[in-house]
C-alpha cells in the first residue's frame, strides 16, 4: 500500500490546538505506518511545539501548501476547517473529539460557526461511538468513522485496599467545581488525592459532552469512577459493574454513591476489577493507529457516497442558530431599554445620556 | 418515640423481576410509570389520588405483593398507612418548593404546606425530581435522590420529520403567566391548547398529531416540568422557558429557549416559516431523550433503591420489626 499523505489543518501547535488522543497517533502514524504527515498551521503561525508528539511532522503555514497535493486534508477542530476546502485532497475529513459547539452559549456567536462544520462535506473520523452514531443519524450520507483512543499500561493492579481507612478521590479537571460540591457532600470519611494512581474512584461530573477523558484514565490504573449520566459514559461506564452512574445536577446522590463505595469495599473492589477488566479490553495504541490509519487510507482510496457533496442542512442549521442568537441579542435590548426607563425614573433631573440601542 | 429500623426488604429470587406497584393519579403519572415488563420489573400501576380511598389503596397494593412501592407524590398517602407493608417504599416528589435564596412564591408556599402533611415514615426513600427544593423537603424528610420523572416507552415515538406546516401544541392549564406568554402567539398562530383531561391513548394521539410543544412555567419561577421529557419523546420540537434544572438538556441544542412572551411569539413564527430549519435540535431532543426511557431509569433505581437500604438500613417502620 502506498504511503498516505496526510495534511493536517490545525490552528496552531499548542495542547489545546489539536484533540489529545490525536497528537498520540502522530508518532505511530509516522513511524508505524508511514503516514507523509504535514501539519498545516491556519492561525498563529510560527508557535513553538508544546508537545514534542507532533515534532516528527514537517510544519508549514497552510498557504505555503496549496500547491502540494494530499490524500487526506484532515481538519483538527472547527476554526481549523476554514481552510480545509483550500487544501488539495482526495478526502476532506474533520476529526471529532467532542462537539465543540456546546462548549459556547447561545449567546456567543462562535457557536453558529462551530455547529455548521458539521454540515460541511466532510469525512468524520469520530473519537467515540456515541459521536459517530449521532453524526450517523444528522448526516447519514457522510463517512463517520470511529478512531478510538488507544490505551497503553492497561493492567496496573487497582492500589491496595486499606480497611478502615478514608475513600481515596481523584476529581476529573472537568467538572471540578461540581465534583468538589459532591465531596463537601459525603458523610463517609474520605480524602482528596492529587494522582489518579492514588485514588480508589474518580469522580467526574461534568454535564458537556465530550470525551471521557477521567473515566479512561481511571479504569486503566485500576480504579472506579462516579461519572454523570450522559450518553457519552454509556459506552464506558456500565453502572454497578464497573463504574457508578448518577444523574446530572443530583450532587447529593453523586456524595450517596461515594459514601456506599467508602462502606461497601466489596463493592468498590468488584467495580475496580471490571474497570480495569474493561481497560484490558480497549485497544492498545498501537492497534489504535492502526485503525485510524486504515481509516485515513480508505477515505483516500474510496469514493464517497452520492449526495455527499452538497452541504444539504447547513443553511437549515445556519437559520435555527441564527434565530436562536437574535432572540439572545433582542432580549439584551429590551432589558437594557427597561434599565434606562428604571434608571431615568429614578433620576429625572439628571441630564440623559446618548441611548445605545444595541445595534451600531 | 423514636421508630425502630427496618431490615431491608426480602429480595426476589435471583433473576426473577422485582414486582412493582407503582401508585399515583393516573392522569398525570401514568406516562412516568412502567406500563410493560421488562426483565427487571413487573410492574403494574393503581390510581390513586389524595382524598381517595387510602385503605382501597393499600388493599390493591398488597393483592400485587410488591418487592417495592413507587408513590408520586408521596405527601397524599395518610400517615401509617404502610407500617406493616412488606416493600420497600419510594415517594417520588413530583411538585417544586421553594427554594433558597429566591424570591418566596404563594404556590411554592402552598405546595410545601402539603408536603408537610404527609408521613415521611411511610417511605424508606425519597427522590424529588429537582435537586433544589431538596433542601426545603428536608426538613419534613430527607431527599435520597434527584431525578426527573422518567417517561413511559410507549411515549417514545418513531423519529419522523417536521412537516412543512407543523402543528403546535400547548398542553397544561391556564395561569396567568402563561396566558402571557401564549396571547400573542395564540393571536398570531393556531395554537392547540390542552388544558385538561388527556392522558393515556389520548396523550398518545394528540402527540401523534403534533409537532412543536411549547412549554411555560405554571407561574414565573424556575422549574422543570416533566413533560418536557414527554414532547421530547414523543418526537417534538420543544420552545421552552429556561428549564432549571436542565437535567442535562442543552438550550439551542435540544430544544428551543425563550424567556419573554414575544421571543414565544418569534420563536413560533420562524419554525412555521421554516420548519426544516429546527430538525437538528429536534432531533438532537429526541436523542436526548433516551436518557428519560423508563424501561432505563426504573430498574436501574429500583435495584439502586434496595442496594441502599441494605448499606444504610430505614427509619421507617416494619411488620418485619
Amino acid at each position: 500500500m502506498a504511503a498516505v499523505k496526510v495534511c493536517l489543518l490545525t490552528t496552531g501547535l499548542g495542547r489545546s490546538d489539536v484533540p489529545l488522543a490525536l497528537v498520540d497517533h502522530v508518532p505511530r502514524l509516522i513511524a508505524a505506518h508511514g503516514v507523509e504527515l504535514t501539519v498545516a498551521l491556519t492561525e498563529r503561525a510560527g508557535q513553538d511545539f508544546e508537545d514534542q508528539r507532533l515534532a516528527g511532522a514537517a510544519v508549514a503555514e497552510v498557504d505555503d501548501l496549496l500547491d502540494e497535493r494530499f490524500d487526506v486534508a484532515l481538519a483538527a477542530s472547527w476554526r481549523a476547517c476554514v481552510h480545509v476546502f483550500r487544501v488539495s485532497a482526495g478526502s476532506h475529513a474533520l476529526y471529532v473529539a467532542d462537539f465543540e459547539h456546546h462548549r459556547y452559549a447561545s449567546w456567543e456567536p462562535e457557536r453558529i460557526a462551530a455547529a455548521l462544520v458539521y454540515d460541511l462535506p466532510l469525512d468524520f473520523i469520530c473519537e467515540a461511538r456515541w459521536i459517530a452514531a449521532s453524526l450517523g443519524e444528522l448526516r447519514p450520507e457522510a463517512r463517520c468513522a470511529l478512531a478510538m483512543p488507544g490505551v497503553d499500561g492497561a493492567g496496573l493492579p487497582p492500589p491496595a485496599p486499606r480497611p478502615g481507612g478514608p475513600l481515596r478521590v481523584f476529581v476529573g479537571a472537568d467538572g471540578a467545581e461540581v465534583s468538589g460540591a459532591v465531596l463537601e457532600a459525603m458523610t463517609e470519611p474520605h480524602e482528596l488525592v492529587a494522582d489518579v494512581d492514588d485514588a480508589d474512584v474518580v469522580a467526574s461530573l461534568a454535564q458537556s459532552d465530550g470525551v471521557v477523558n477521567a473515566a479512561r484514565e481511571a479504569f486503566r490504573r485500576g480504579a472506579t469512577c462516579v461519572v454523570a449520566r450522559l450518553e457519552r459514559h454509556e459506552e464506558l461506564v456500565r453502572h454497578r459493574w464497573n463504574g457508578l452512574v448518577a444523574d446530572p445536577d443530583d450532587v447529593r446522590g453523586a456524595a450517596r454513591w461515594l459514601d456506599l463505595l467508602a462502606r461497601d469495599h466489596a463493592l468498590l473492589r468488584t467495580l475496580q476489577t471490571n474497570a480495569l477488566e474493561t481497560a484490558r479490553g480497549w485497544p492498545d495504541k498501537e492497534a489504535a493507529a492502526a485503525a485510524l490509519h486504515a481509516t485515513l487510507a480508505g477515505f483516500a482510496s474510496e469514493p464517497r457516497g452520492p449526495g455527499s457533496e452538497w452541504p444539504m442542512r447547513l443553511m437549515g442549521d445556519a437559520i435555527a442558530h441564527a434565530t436562536t442568537l437574535r432572540g439572545e441579542v433582542e432580549a439584551r435590548d429590551e432589558a437594557i431599554r427597561r434599565l434606562e426607563a428604571e434608571l431615568a425614573a429614578a433620576s429625572p433631573d439628571k441630564p440623559r445620556r446618548a441611548r445605545w440601542r444595541g445595534r451600531p | 418515640m423514636a421508630r425502630p429500623a427496618l431490615r431491608p426488604p426480602p429480595d426476589p429470587p435471583a433473576g426473577a423481576p422485582l414486582r412493582v406497584a407503582f401508585v399515583g393519579q393516573r392522569t398525570y403519572f401514568e406516562a412516568c410509570a412502567l406500563s410493560a415488563a421488562t426483565r427487571a420489573v413487573l410492574p403494574c400501576f393503581i390510581d390513586y389520588r389524595g382524598g381517595a380511598d387510602a385503605q382501597a389503596m393499600l388493599a390493591a397494593v398488597r393483592a400485587q405483593r410488591p418487592h417495592v412501592v413507587v408513590v408520586f407524590r408521596p405527601e397524599t398517602v395518610p400517615a401509617g398507612l404502610f407500617e406493616g407493608l412488606e416493600a420497600a417504599t419510594l415517594g417520588f416528589l413530583t411538585e417544586p418548593l421553594p427554594r433558597a435564596g429566591n424570591e418566596a412564591h404563594p404556590d411554592l408556599e402552598w405546595r410545601l404546606s402539603e408536603l408537610v402533611l404527609g408521613d415521611p415514615h411511610n417511605f424508606d426513600r425519597l427522590v424529588c425530581f429537582d435537586p433544589r427544593s431538596a433542601p426545603a423537603a428536608d426538613a419534613h424528610a430527607r431527599v435520597w435522590r434527584s431525578l426527573p420523572l422518567p417517561v413511559d416507552d410507549r411515549f417514545f415515538a418513531r423519529r419522523r420529520p417536521l412537516p412543512g406546516s407543523p402543528c403546535v401544541l400547548f398542553l397544561g392549564y391556564s395561569t396567568a403567566h402563561r396566558e402571557r406568554f401564549l396571547m400573542d402567539v395564540k393571536h398570531y398562530h393556531d395554537v392547540l391548547h390542552v388544558a385538561h383531561g388527556v392522558s393515556g391513548e389520548g396523550l398518545l394521539d394528540l402527540f401523534a398529531r403534533t409537532d412543536v410543544a411549547i412549554n411555560l412555567h405554571g407561574h414565573p419561577y424556575p422549574t422543570f416540568e416533566n413533560r418536557v421529557c414527554l414532547h421530547l419523546a414523543a418526537g417534538q420540537l420543544v420552545v421552552s422557558e429556561p428549564l432549571h434544572p436542565t437535567h442535562g438538556l442543552e438550550p439551542g441544542i435540544d430544544f428551543l429557549e425563550v424567556r419573554e412572551p414575544w421571543q414565544l411569539q418569534h420563536a413560533i413564527s420562524a419554525i412555521r416559516a421554516a420548519p426544516e430549519a429546527y430538525e437538528t435540535v429536534r432531533r438532537r431532543g429526541r436523542r436526548k431523550a433516551e436518557t428519560y426511557r423508563a424501561s432505563r431509569v426504573w430498574p436501574r433505581l429500583l435495584s439502586d433503591l434496595l442496594l441502599d437500604l441494605r448499606a444504610f438500613g430505614s427509619s421507617r417502620t416494619s411488620a418485619q420489626e
